[in-house]
């Protein structure tokens, strides 16, 4: 069953439910007040004859004449007599005292109205005669008399008859109505969601860009904007999926190529060296090749190491000099200052302490200046830092090549290379930025990087600040 | 597919099935409250208030009353006035033997049948009737009567050797044919139950519809009468021993039943 049918249906039970005890309510609100208003009139008709009745019997003892059952069943009879007209009625007279109590000295009453049935005196009550309903009044009168008198209420009750006929072919015109504008209204309303069932579906299969753009004011507006977010959360979170597979394919392809290339200079060496006889000067080269791209392929081996050391442990840190770290990666940069043009190092003391591992922070700057001394042979390469509130800012800037703005994004991801063959040529892996940045993010800081092409980089690590420690405290 | 058609189909009848007898709420509405309506017993809103009659609605009291009035004014002569107008002529009706008329066969008749009325209508005990009667036949008393001009019919009859002893003493209004008073002198006496004999002589004389008699609680009659606030009237019945014939061999030792009806004004006890 349709949602909008079931909508339909349970406004429709509604509206019949509450349009039908209304109905009923005011129907019989109506027929009361009017069998009221009837009780009204029959009382002062029976009050009436009750008074003509009383008034024979002391005109009688007035004129010192007998009041016998005859005279007052004569008398009754033309009171009562049909032939008058008038609203319907009936009556019946009865001697309540002595042995002549049961009998009815005058009745035109229905036989099935057995005086014990009847209502006491001063008393009424409405009784069935075949398809009639009367409603039937008793008042003691002088002299142990009783009247009973019924008045027809067959006009109320068919009136009452033709009001309800007219409220049912009007409650049919309204369950009609209703179930007509429910439909139209519901599928009004519930269009929406099938918008968002048919989105549904084709985000389901790939179209990951699609949206409801539904724009009301009400819950299935809040709804479709909700699943419109949920659709780019799952766009944003495809296309870093794919995003991540593509760089793991990236990473796969250029970790084959970065030991590809060293094993093919080692092999075709080896292969010189096995297969011809070179002469010494020849052999020479060959050994230094081969010792170089051993010497990368080591290098390579040992970042790769400590980028996979990096991500399954959990460092310890501990409050560290700066000062002391910077330099004794200044220390250990000297050979690769020497081979990069004898770049100048010039590290700023601060006195500063980070929260750190101190052979990680040495190993950042490390790399930092190397990666610096590579950019520009021969220049100053500078090593500063400066606290900012909580945080210190360690910095390596040098005046060398620069990188492109369009590649600066990718420069800290593992074997990527500004330029391929000037990084191979200077003993480069392409690991050296993304180790720096994963041990910035395992200090719980960043790595950025400033660069100008031509004007040189910058690159900012943030480190946690910490108090210096008591004289002998700490490293 | 078609086990969802067939189960949607089976919904949608579901709720048409469910929609026709809501619709039909006020049908079975009506049906309960006509079933409960039909057979119940309310009281009336305005119930009707009976006429509240007085001695002047009833033809017997009137004629009483007017006799008293009459015989307050000493109007006993043979014209009376009302104010400068002549208003009527009174004659009463005697009283001694010497003034009555000897009763012919149908008015002895009437006598009878007064008497059987009496009887009938438990006013009179049939064992007084029949002491009356034989004692009317020991002394072979012939019956007398008078009338006045009110209608009033005075029937008596005399025993003793010079008919020193009233035996009967029966006043009848003519017109209605009611008893209102009746004197018995016996030698033998019959008790009677005085609060019975007086509802049926109400009953008998048709004054019921005053509807108020009761005993006059506080007064003279309180054993031996009822009275009617409504009709201002008096009704008494009362047995004894009859001290006021005196004999040739003194006082008699004779009994009496007497039946009194007359307009009074009491004032009566709540």
């Amino acid at each position: 069953m349709r949602f909008s049918e079931k909508l339909v249906c349970t406004i429709l039970l509604v509206v019949v439910t509450f349009f039908a005890l209304g109905g009923s309510a005011l129907l019989y609100g109506d027929f009361q007040d009017r069998l009221s208003s009837l009780a009204d009139q029959e009382q002062n008709r029976h009050d009436m004859l009750c008074y003509t009745l009383e008034n024979e019997i002391l005109t009688l003892h007035r004129q010192g004449e007998a009041v016998t059952e005859s005279g007052l069943r004569d008398f009754c009879a033309d009171l009562l007599d049909p032939a008058e007209g008038g609203p319907a009625q009936l009556a019946a007279l009865y001697r309540t005292d002595g042995d002549a109590g049961q009998g009815a000295v005058y009745s035109c009453l229905p036989a099935a109205w057995e005086k014990t049935a009847l209502p006491g005196s001063d008393q009424r009550m409405i009784l069935r005669s075949g398809d009639s309903l009367w409603r039937v009044y008793c008042t003691d009168l002088l002299d142990d008399w009783t009247l009973v008198s019924a008045y027809d209420l067959s006009e109320a009750f068919d009136a009452r008859s033709r009001s309800l006929q007219r409220f049912l072919l009007l409650e049919a015109a309204v369950v009609i109505g209703a179930a007509a504008a429910a439909a139209i209204f519901s599928r009004r309303l519930i269009r929406p969601l099938a918008v968002l069932n048919q989105a549904s579906r084709r985000i389901a299969a790939g179209d990951y860009a699609l949206r409801t753009d539904v724009r009301t004011d009400d819950e299935i507006g809040q709804l479709s904007q909700s699943f419109d977010r949920m659709a780019a959360a799952v766009q944003d979170k495809v296309a870093a999926l794919e995003l991540s597979v593509q760089q793991r394919e990236d990473f796969m392809g250029a970790f084959t190529h970065e030991l590809k290339t060293p094993m093919t200079g080692i092999l075709g060496y080896a292969d010189l060296l096995r297969s011809m006889r070179p002469d010494p000067a020849e052999q020479r080269e060959a050994a230094r090749a081969i010792y170089h791209e051993a010497h990368r392929l080591e290098s390579l081996s040992g970042k790769l190491l400590q980028l996979l050391h990096l991500d399954e442990e959990e460092l310890t840190l501990e409050p560290v000099s700066l000062d002391k770290a910077v330099n004794q990666a200044v220390k250990a940069a000297r050979p690769a200052l020497e081979q990069n043009g004898h770049a100048r190092v010039e590290a700023i003391s601060t006195g500063l302490w980070v929260q750190g591992d101190t052979d990680l922070l040495c190993d950042l700057v490390l790399n930092l200046i190397t990666n610096a001394a590579k950019a520009g042979p021969g220049g100053t390469i500078t090593v500063s830092a400066q606290q900012v509130g909580k945080a210190v800012l360690l910095r390596v800037r040098d005046h060398g090549c620069g990188i492109p703005a369009d590649q600066l994004a990718r420069v800290t991801e593992p074997f990527y290379m500004v330029d391929k063959s000037r990084a191979r040529k200077q003993g480069g892996s392409g690991l050296g930025l993304a180790l720096c940045s994963r041990i910035a993010q395992a200090h719980g800081g960043t790595l950025t990087i400033d660069s100008a092409p031509g004007k040189g980089t910058a690159v900012t690590v943030t480190l946690q600040a910490v108090p210096a420690p008591e004289e002998g405290g700490a490293l | 597919m078609k086990r969802r058609k067939l189960k949607r189909g089976w919904m949608l009848a579901l709720c048409a099935a469910a929609i026709v007898p809501l619709a039909a709420i006020p049908l079975g509405w009506f049906a309960l409250t006509d079933a409960a309506m039909v057979g119940q017993t309310r009281d009336q809103k305005t119930p009707y208030t009976s006429i509240v009659p007085t001695g002047d609605d009833y033809y017997l009291l009137r004629q009483l009353n007017t006799r008293v009035e009459l015989a307050a004014r000493g109007a006993t002569r043979s014209l009376y006035e009302e104010g400068d107008e002549m208003a009527g002529m009174y004659l009463s009706g005697a009283s001694y033997i010497e003034d009555m008329t000897v009763a012919d066969s149908s008015m002895q008749q009437y006598l009878q049948d007064v008497l059987d009325s009496l009887s009938y209508g438990r006013v009179l005990p049939s064992e007084w009737l029949a002491t009356i009667r034989a004692e009317i036949g020991y002394w072979g008393s012939q019956i007398y009567y008078s009338t006045d001009t009110l209608g009033f019919v005075r029937l008596a009859a005399f025993g003793g050797e010079n008919q020193e002893i009233c035996l009967l003493d029966l006043e009848v209004e003519s017109l209605t044919g009611k008893v209102v008073s009746l004197w018995a002198s016996t030698e033998e006496t019959h008790p009677i139950d005085v609060g019975n004999t007086l509802l049926a002589w109400v009953e008998l004389n048709e004054l019921d519809g005053l509807g108020d008699w009761a005993v006059p609680v506080g007064t003279d009659y309180e054993q031996s009468g009822l009275y009617s606030q409504n009709g201002q009237a008096l009704m008494t019945c009362a047995t004894g021993m009859d001290d006021s014939i005196w004999t040739q061999l003194g006082r008699s030792e004779r009994h009496y039943f007497s039946l009194q009806l007359g307009p009074r004004d009491l004032e009566v006890s709540q």
